[in-house]
């Protein structure tokens, strides 16, 4: 493996290390390339915020939701009509 | 019937599983209405498909089950149209989705561009999750379902290839190339830099 990648490795490596991480060769070769190639710097970067952003939003909603009363009514209802229909 | 009608009471179901179902809706739909409406839609399924329930599973994973197909069904039929073209290419037979974003000698063929300056208050806008989940809907499904996974749902790699029962390898492979999609979906249909 020559210290040269292509852009093709490099953004392949940049998923990688969100994952895991990274040999110091890999991390070497991914952060020269990086200095010559603005799209590779890019697209490190920008899936580094989308990440990002997809954590703030995990925060925000989902975990300690729960149906309100109306649904719950609204669903329940429902219910009612299929299982009398049965 | 093996079962008395006791242990399939729907009543129930929505009394000790509905937050569950919701809370797993939502995180997929991002949307509350939507969420509930695949609740209510998973209850009358499985209501109507008792007879097919064999308790070995357990209750919770049934519905869960159910749950699941509701929602991929949901994101094929609600957003077949909005976003058609750039960004994101099915998985053909023949190249991979690398060829599709990268020349013979590995160079990028479809260049990263320049986002807005302040990318991270324009991602937490509203109604950019409208736009994230119409690009993810397009995405081929197990690229769909990994980046659901690992990117909303929060799971790691190791919980992500039990879940899809996959290696780590294919667990990365699928990852990167959804991330290459949804970056360039989100730049074309969000960003609104897709010609240059």
């Amino acid at each position: 493996m020559g210290m040269m990648r292509n852009c093709r490795d490099v953004a392949r490596l940049l998923s990688c290390a969100e994952e895991t991480s990274l040999r110091w060769r890999e991390r070497w070769a991914v952060r020269v390339h990086q200095l010559f190639c603005v799209y590779c710097r890019r697209y490190g970067r920008q899936i580094v915020l989308l990440r990002r952003a997809l954590v703030r939003r995990r925060g925000l909603r989902g975990d300690i939701a729960s149906l309100d009363a109306p649904a719950r009514e609204r669903i329940q209802a429902v219910l009612n009509k299929s299982q009398q229909g049965k | 019937m093996e079962h008395d009608e006791h242990t399939l009471d729907p009543h129930r179901w929505l009394e000790c599983h509905g937050d569950t179902l919701y809370r797993y809706a939502l995180r997929r739909t991002s949307r509350a209405d939507i969420a509930e409406d695949l609740v209510q839609e998973t209850l009358l399924a499985a209501w109507r498909g008792r007879n097919a329930f064999r308790g070995m599973s357990g209750e919770r994973t049934w519905l869960m089950g159910i749950l699941k197909h509701k929602v991929d069904d949901h994101f094929r039929s609600a957003y077949r149209h909005p976003v058609e073209d750039a960004g994101i290419e099915g998985e053909g037979q023949g190249g991979s989705v690398e060829d599709v974003f990268f020349d013979d000698r590995g160079h990028w063929r479809v260049k990263p561009q320049e986002w807005a300056s302040e990318p991270l208050a324009a991602l937490e806008a509203e109604g950019f999750w409208q736009v994230l989940l119409e690009c993810l809907a397009k995405l081929p499904e197990h690229q769909r379902e990994s980046f659901t996974l690992r990117e909303i749902d929060g799971l790691d790699t190791e919980q992500l290839c039990k879940e899809l029962s996959l290696s780590t390898t294919n667990i990365y492979v699928l990852l990167h190339r959804a991330r290459l999609q949804m970056r360039r979906c989100l730049e074309v249909h969000w960003f609104g830099r897709g010609n240059e």
